[in-house]
């Protein structure tokens, strides 16, 4: 039964949640989180009506967002926001560089070694996102395997990544400054980590040019991508997205008398 | 002749941490002695190490090698010192940092394994990225034990022998060596601290890991753990038991055996210390598997490298970008409303200023400049009296409204910063218009206190609250020399009008 008692002490909760984004288990309020099942029940309500989702690791306690609809912004949707209309291309292309990034540093979670969380430096990320886009527009230019939309956004991000980039700018003492030159490779990756800094998720160190996971991060991969469960949930995700494009242009196809 | 036999793997994990030290980079003429140099620089490291001195950055690490060069008598560049350290951090191009890397045979598989170490790994500890400092670099333990096994005591008699060999040396009045003997005491039990230190992280992380094999002596009882330690204690005693003798050394001898005891006594209450951590860490083991019995039973291994990167997104691509956003959104936290990030306002704000600060001075050398000194309030009254009217009219302005006002306005508000900033500071938090008697220190009531002032009409605002509102769909504020993001300001309804 869920008294009074415990809708406090759950608001209490959620609210230091939404103000801290993470809590340790070592804090006292999300101690009662994991004590008592009513208050987890209230929490979790509370973060599903906001269009949240609450992860639990041993460590700490994570409040994110939904896939879509929270009724909250974010570091990540800040950035959207900085690029619409004809600059969505660069929101897109920041997306590619988060998930090259994300793939450089997961590893399966027994054989992660310690050593190996120290990061990915700038120029090791330039590289395999120049790798991976330089053999999709192959891939477009040959074959044609990609969907639609898919292929129109990887041959304008294809543009800007070689085209309008240039690799870095220096500053005045010589070292390479990627804070002021968005329009730089190393200075648009930059750009598009922020999200993750901003969230202390990652690391930024712009002096030595590396970007550091932090456990934290670890802890919302494992929880977001390693369970079967978010595994299906994604991929059907996925598959309805491609069902509804498919459809869509059954019935242009068919208005269009083919 | 099997024991001579068994451990290949092991060995040549040693053997070929030696034998690649100093490979990493190419020094030209200076190749041939590279792994001299890397080895006295591991050394000097070290040192530092044990006398808990931080300044390990990388370039701490190119001072220490040209101290080395000059040493060894080689008349070398910065350039080449560079090189050097890269050299030993990493292997060949230091924009990868690649670890080091060998196949070595494997008894048991039958097959050669890949093996990766570093001889220098971050310290996290003294490295305080947080607060955007230098990494600081330590010796991992491949490198320590290239140390210790130039020394003649291997890795796998652990603390014991190393124990027994001071006394020794403390017995026959040798406290020179007794010294160096104590010191390395020293860095072995942290490094066993250390080790049980992540050994507890490692498991927080992946509980699996208490089921693996491991070299360490985890496998070992608690009794014999607890037996192990007692009969520690007992060498120390013994060596403490020789300081009452210091009365009968030679005054020089005397100085120096003190020294070697107060280090000892480090010794010792380290030694405590990490007795206490296994222990814990072995109740900490038990804990675990009471209280996440199902981390040790799944068998999922999927990964978003693996699963979601490379057989999808990579492999085939998706429909659109937008679901590639879905993917991606449910790692972030939500921001609170209204508390909108101090950096990023100040942030874009600042930036672009900087950048157009250095055209101005350089453009400009009559007329307005920036002026650095304290704000002139003056203007500051005049420029925001419009805005407070219009406040006071339509209850709310936005900043986009001072795009198109004429130039000889414009001047005025881009002759001090403060204009702007107090801008900035009605968006960044909420605000109640309070009247103060005197000057304050918060510049939105200071402004507000000097308006009521010059005009007693505004005195009727006393007790609103302004608040905030980013209009995301409008073209964000674009003078030359300035950009502010579409924030509107907004006057919120006082409680009488809501009753």
């Amino acid at each position: 039964m869920i008294t009074h008692e415990h809708l406090q002490k759950g608001s209490e909760v959620f609210f230091s949640l939404l103000e801290n984004k993470i809590l340790p288990l070592t804090d006292a309020r999300v101690y009662s989180y994991m004590e008592e099942p009513e208050i987890r029940e209230v929490v979790k309500a509370m973060a599903q009506g906001a269009g949240l989702r609450i992860l639990d690791t041993r460590e700490n306690l994570h409040i994110v967002s939904q896939a879509r609809d929270s009724i909250f912004a974010t570091s990540y949707t800040h950035m959207k926001s900085k690029y619409k209309l004809d600059r969505k291309k660069y929101f897109y292309l920041a997306n590619i560089i988060i998930c090259i990034y994300l793939a450089e540093i997961d590893k399966e979670n027994d054989i992660r070694v310690r050593w190996e969380e120290e990061g990915v430096t700038y120029y090791k990320l330039e590289e395999q996102v120049t790798k991976v886009l330089d053999s999709w527009k192959t891939r477009l230019d040959e074959e044609d395997g990609f969907a639609e939309e898919w292929g129109i956004a990887v041959e304008e991000i294809y543009d800007i990544w070689n085209n309008d980039f240039s690799m870095y700018k220096e500053s005045k003492t010589g070292d390479v400054d990627v804070q002021r030159n968005k329009n730089t490779r190393l200075g648009f990756i930059y750009e598009a980590m922020r999200p993750l800094a901003d969230q202390k998720l990652i690391i930024n160190n712009v002096n030595e040019l590396k970007i550091i996971p932090k456990i934290e991060l670890y802890e919302r991969l494992n929880y977001l991508y390693h369970q079967r469960d978010r595994y299906k949930e994604i991929m059907d995700l996925i598959q309805r997205t491609e069902e509804g494009i498919a459809d869509a242009e059954n019935n242009r196809n068919q208005d269009n008398g083919l | 002749m099997d024991r001579v036999e068994k451990g290949l793997k092991d060995r040549l994990k040693k053997t070929q941490a030696i034998r690649m030290l100093g490979t990493g980079m190419d020094v030209g003429d200076l190749n041939d002695y590279a792994h001299e140099i890397c080895l006295l620089l591991l050394l000097k490291i070290f040192r530092r190490e044990i006398t808990e001195n931080p300044n390990r950055t990388r370039q701490d690490l190119i001072y220490m090698t040209e101290e080395i060069l000059r040493e060894m008598d080689f008349a070398a560049s910065k350039e080449v010192a560079e090189r050097l350290v890269d050299g030993v951090l990493w292997y060949k191009d230091p924009n990868r940092q690649d670890p080091f890397s060998c196949y070595i045979f494997d008894e048991e598989t039958r097959s050669h394994e890949l093996y990766k170490f570093r001889y220098l790994k971050p310290d996290r500890e003294h490295s305080q990225w947080e607060k955007g400092g230098s990494t600081v670099y330590m010796l991992t333990e491949e490198a320590q034990e290239i140390i210790f096994i130039t020394r003649e005591i291997l890795e796998e008699f652990g603390f014991d022998i190393e124990q027994f060999y001071t006394l020794q040396l403390i017995k026959s009045g040798n406290f020179n060596k007794a010294q160096n003997s104590v010191s390395n005491l020293i860095a072995r039990v942290r490094t066993l601290i250390r080790r049980e230190k992540d050994y507890r992280q490692d498991v927080l992380r992946n509980p699996q890991i208490i089921f693996m094999d491991s070299k360490n002596s985890r496998r070992k009882s608690e009794d014999e753990i607890k037996r192990q330690f007692e009969d520690e204690k007992k060498v120390f005693e013994d060596m403490f038991s020789w300081k009452n003798r210091l009365n009968s050394f030679p005054a020089e001898a005397r100085t120096e055996a003190e020294q070697v005891f107060e280090s000892l006594e480090v010794a010792r209450a380290l030694h405590d210390v990490l007795a206490k951590l296994v222990v814990e860490n072995m109740a900490f083991e038990v804990e675990i598997r009471v209280k996440y019995p199902d981390s040790f039973w799944k068998t999922s291994n999927l990964t978003f490298k693996k699963d979601i990167w490379q057989n999808i997104i990579d492999k085939k691509g998706l429909a659109n970008f937008d679901v590639l956003e879905s993917l991606l959104n449910p790692l972030f936290s939500p921001e609170v409303d209204f508390i909108y990030p101090l950096e990023w306002a100040w942030e874009e704000q600042k930036i672009k200023k900087t950048e157009a600060n250095e055209e101005i001075y350089e453009d400009f050398d009559e007329e307005e400049t920036w002026q650095p000194k304290s704000a002139d309030w003056d203007i500051i009254v005049e420029l925001w009296e419009d805005i407070f009217d219009e406040l006071m009219k339509n209850n709310e302005f936005s900043i986009t409204e001072l795009q198109d006002i004429d130039s000889f306005k414009k001047q005025k508000w881009l002759m001090q910063k403060k204009n702007i900033e107090l801008f900035m500071m009605f968006v960044v938090t909420e605000v109640e218009l309070k009247l103060e008697e005197q000057e304050t220190n918060d510049d939105r009531l200071e402004l507000f206190r000097r308006l009521c002032d010059k005009n007693p009409k505004y005195k009727k605002l006393i007790g609103r609250r302004i608040s905030s509102v980013n209009e995301e769909d409008k073209e964000p504020l674009r003078w030359e020399e300035l950009y502010v993001s579409p924030y509107k300001i907004k006057l919120l309804p006082s409680k009488s009008n809501l009753e």
